[in-house]
């Protein structure tokens, strides 16, 4: 059995702070809270953390001045708290090398969802050696992944659209090309997105994303191993 | 009715249907110009033609005595059988003499005596003669003078001076009043515009505001124009900071609400009653797309997204997949691939807008994709009751609801359709409602393939 995971809360209204560290308490976790980057430091002296919730609007030093500090000296998993539809934030976040970011006001489901999440995949890539540190854009086949952005590049340069799910399982194939992978697993690798929307089949996305990228050039990206699961056919480089 | 109205001044405009002239403030300065330059005139013609008038009777007072002493001396100095032959031979068409028994003028009056001296001073042989003179008769065309000079007791010459008249006429008067009343006008019409055109463009302006940008009226013409172009852009600007003012302050508000929506939302997890969890938290879902749609709204045209170039056909079918994904049935039909530069999150959040709005209507979202050389069209449609043709210009106006005709819940800021009209004209497209065939409502979006989208690339398989 393993110790409930440590997590420090980086918010600056205490309303929040506290209700935050009672509801992550209640599912199982230990928390500690910071109101801002100077209590931050002192709780990372004190202890070592598994996740970082840090809001992005911080009175002096900005969250995503302090998540980029915390890149800088570490591999803490980090979710950012920003607020919904700041695009410029999110992709700050992202960039500064946040793992995940969860818009407020939020859903108390997608909190725990995605927490979950980065959590886990932390875990997975810790066991295969992998990491967030393995270049921002992942190559194949003339396509291109921004990790940073989140966004899918098609070889003629366009952005193409992809729901949060579909980015999740592309990633997923993207960071384990060439291996087949059973639906369980690619469940598990990407499981970071809203939990009912993710209740759809695995199958479902992945002929949402073949049809997607599909391109006459290319020939098939993900292939079907019957009775296993599926593989992503292409060499993906990082860059 | 009342549009119509409103509207009138402004088609008059388009059409240059000119306004009743002495309604204009031109029209009314230059009527008021005219009317002056031809009373000047017309006061001078008269004083000019009395001063002809004067002119034409001092000569012909001072031919008539010239010749009458001739005629006189002549006669009296011929024998008394010849001279009635020789006075009728001397006569002329200006002045006729005739030898007679009897005197034409027997009596003379106050002016006429006087003018009988004044031609004796002329002519100093007349006053040989008792000389007597009728009234001068002036007509438009002529005058004349009887007259009779005394010769003997019983012998009188009576004599007829005729002269035409060689005064300008009538019309040529009129004709010159003409003339220069047209060239003033002319010129009058010329300064005019000139000086009232910075009104004109002062109205156009006035008429522009809040149809779009900020629009500065030129400070320039008359002073008094100039002060009135200084004042409206100054209103201008402060009418504009009122409404900015206004706008930071909905947004703050917006803004600031989503730290104790945060507050309630993790509040209501501790509830222990799930059925009064589950309504808190469909309570503050309402709550949340409308400070969602209240500062999305505020927001477009501030922080402006910056069109990239990107896949319209993959973007259409997220949209769709995440209706489906909520349980909803949406559709999606056209090209697999379609390039386009747009601003991709605004006009995601326009088309998710519209099938929200076809599956809150109706019972299901029909989205398609067209596209050729010239644009993109993005189809949405439904199978609800549709928009009647009356109310399709007002469902885009903000904070406009037809919830009550359209049988849809009333939820939101009735934003929904404002958002997605604004959204669409930043990408210089154009938004149209109309009928779907078999009822319900067909939105169509036209996005041009000019400057803000970029050459198709359509992959359709």
């Amino acid at each position: 059995m393993q110790a409930s995971p440590q997590i420090l809360v980086v918010e600056d209204d205490s309303g929040t702070r506290a209700l935050l560290l009672r509801f992550l308490e209640e599912n199982g976790f230990r928390c500690t809270g910071a109101r801002n980057g100077t209590e931050m430091w002192d709780a990372m002296e004190r202890v070592t953390f598994d996740l970082l919730l840090l809001d992005v609007m911080l009175p002096g030093v900005t969250g995503l001045d302090l998540c980029r500090e915390v890149r800088r000296r570490g591999s803490v998993p980090i979710i950012m708290l920003t607020a919904r539809a700041s695009e410029t934030d999110r992709v700050l976040g992202l960039e500064l090398g946040a793992d995940d970011y969860v818009p407020k006001p939020f859903s108390r489901a997608e909190l725990l969802a995605r927490i979950r999440a980065v959590l886990r995949r932390g875990r997975i890539l810790d066991a295969t050696g992998g990491g967030p540190t393995r270049g921002r854009y992942a190559c194949f086949v003339g396509w291109r992944l921004d990790t940073g952005r989140r966004e899918l590049l098609a070889p003629g340069g366009e952005s193409v659209e992809l729901s949060g799910a579909e980015y999740d399982v592309l990633l997923a194939f993207l960071e384990h090309p060439q291996r087949v992978m059973t639906r369980d697993r690619i469940l598990e690798l990407s499981r970071s997105r809203l939990g009912d929307v993710f209740d759809r089949s695995v199958d479902v996305l992945i002929s949402r994303l073949r049809r997607k990228m599909e391109s006459t050039e290319a020939g098939e990206l993900i292939k079907t191993v019957r009775g296993a699961g599926y593989m992503f056919v292409p060499d993906v480089m990082r860059e | 009715m009342m549009e119509v109205r409103q509207a009138m001044p402004r088609i008059l405009g388009w059409l240059r249907i000119p306004v009743p002239w002495g309604q204009r403030l031109d029209g009314r300065v230059m009527l008021l110009l005219l009317g002056a330059v031809m009373a000047v005139h017309l006061g001078s013609i008269v004083i000019h033609r009395n001063q002809a008038v004067e002119v034409a009777q001092a000569l012909m007072d001072s031919q008539l005595a010239g010749r009458l002493a001739v005629v006189l001396r002549a006669v009296r100095t011929s024998s008394p059988a010849t001279q009635a032959a020789s006075a009728t031979s001397l006569s002329s068409p200006t002045l006729t003499i005739e030898l007679s028994h009897s005197a034409a003028i027997t009596r003379s009056n106050a002016s006429t005596v006087s003018m009988a001296q004044r031609l004796q001073e002329m002519a100093p042989s007349l006053t040989e003669f008792q000389l007597r003179l009728g009234d001068r008769k002036i007509t438009s065309s002529a005058q004349e003078i009887q007259g009779t000079a005394v010769l003997s007791e019983e012998s009188f010459i009576n004599f007829t001076a005729r002269q035409t008249q060689t005064v300008s006429d009538r019309h040529t008067g009129l004709v010159s009043t003409s003339l220069m009343t047209a060239g003033v006008a002319v010129l009058a019409i010329a300064m005019m515009r000139r000086v009232t055109s910075p009104l004109s463009r002062l109205a156009s302006a006035a008429d522009l505001i809040g149809r779009g940008p900020a629009v500065t009226v030129a400070q320039d013409g008359p002073v008094e124009v100039r002060h009135v172009a200084v004042a409206f852009n100054g209103m201008q600007a402060r009418i504009e900071r009122l409404i900015a003012d206004r706008i930071q302050a909905l947004a703050a508000v917006s803004h600031d609400l989503r730290t104790p929506l945060t507050r309630m939302r993790l509040r209501a997890g501790f509830l222990a009653d799930p059925e009064v969890q589950r309504a808190m938290d469909a309570d503050l879902d309402e709550m949340e797309a409308m400070i969602e749609a209240t500062l999305h709204y505020l927001r477009v045209g501030t922080e402006a997204e910056a069109p990239k170039r990107m896949d319209l056909a993959t973007l259409l079918e997220t949209v769709v997949d995440d209706a489906v994904d909520a349980g909803q049935d949406a559709s999606y039909s056209g090209p697999r691939h379609l390039a386009v530069t747009v601003r991709a999150l605004s006009l995601k959040r326009a088309v998710a807008n519209l099938v929200g709005n076809a599956v809150v209507y109706g019972t299901r979202a029909r989205v398609s994709l067209e596209a050729d050389e010239a644009a993109a069209t993005i189809i949405v449609e439904d199978d609800g009751p549709g928009i009647a043709e009356a109310d399709r210009q007002r469902v885009f106006e903000p904070f406009e609801r037809l919830d009550a005709s359209r049988g849809g819940p009333k939820a939101g800021v009735g934003l929904g359709l404002a958002i997605v009209r604004q959204s669409i004209e930043q990408e210089n497209g154009t938004i149209r409602l109309l009928d779907a065939d078999g009822g319900g409502l067909r939105v169509e979006i036209i996005l041009p393939a000019g400057r803000h989208t970029s050459s198709w690339s359509s992959k359709a398989l």
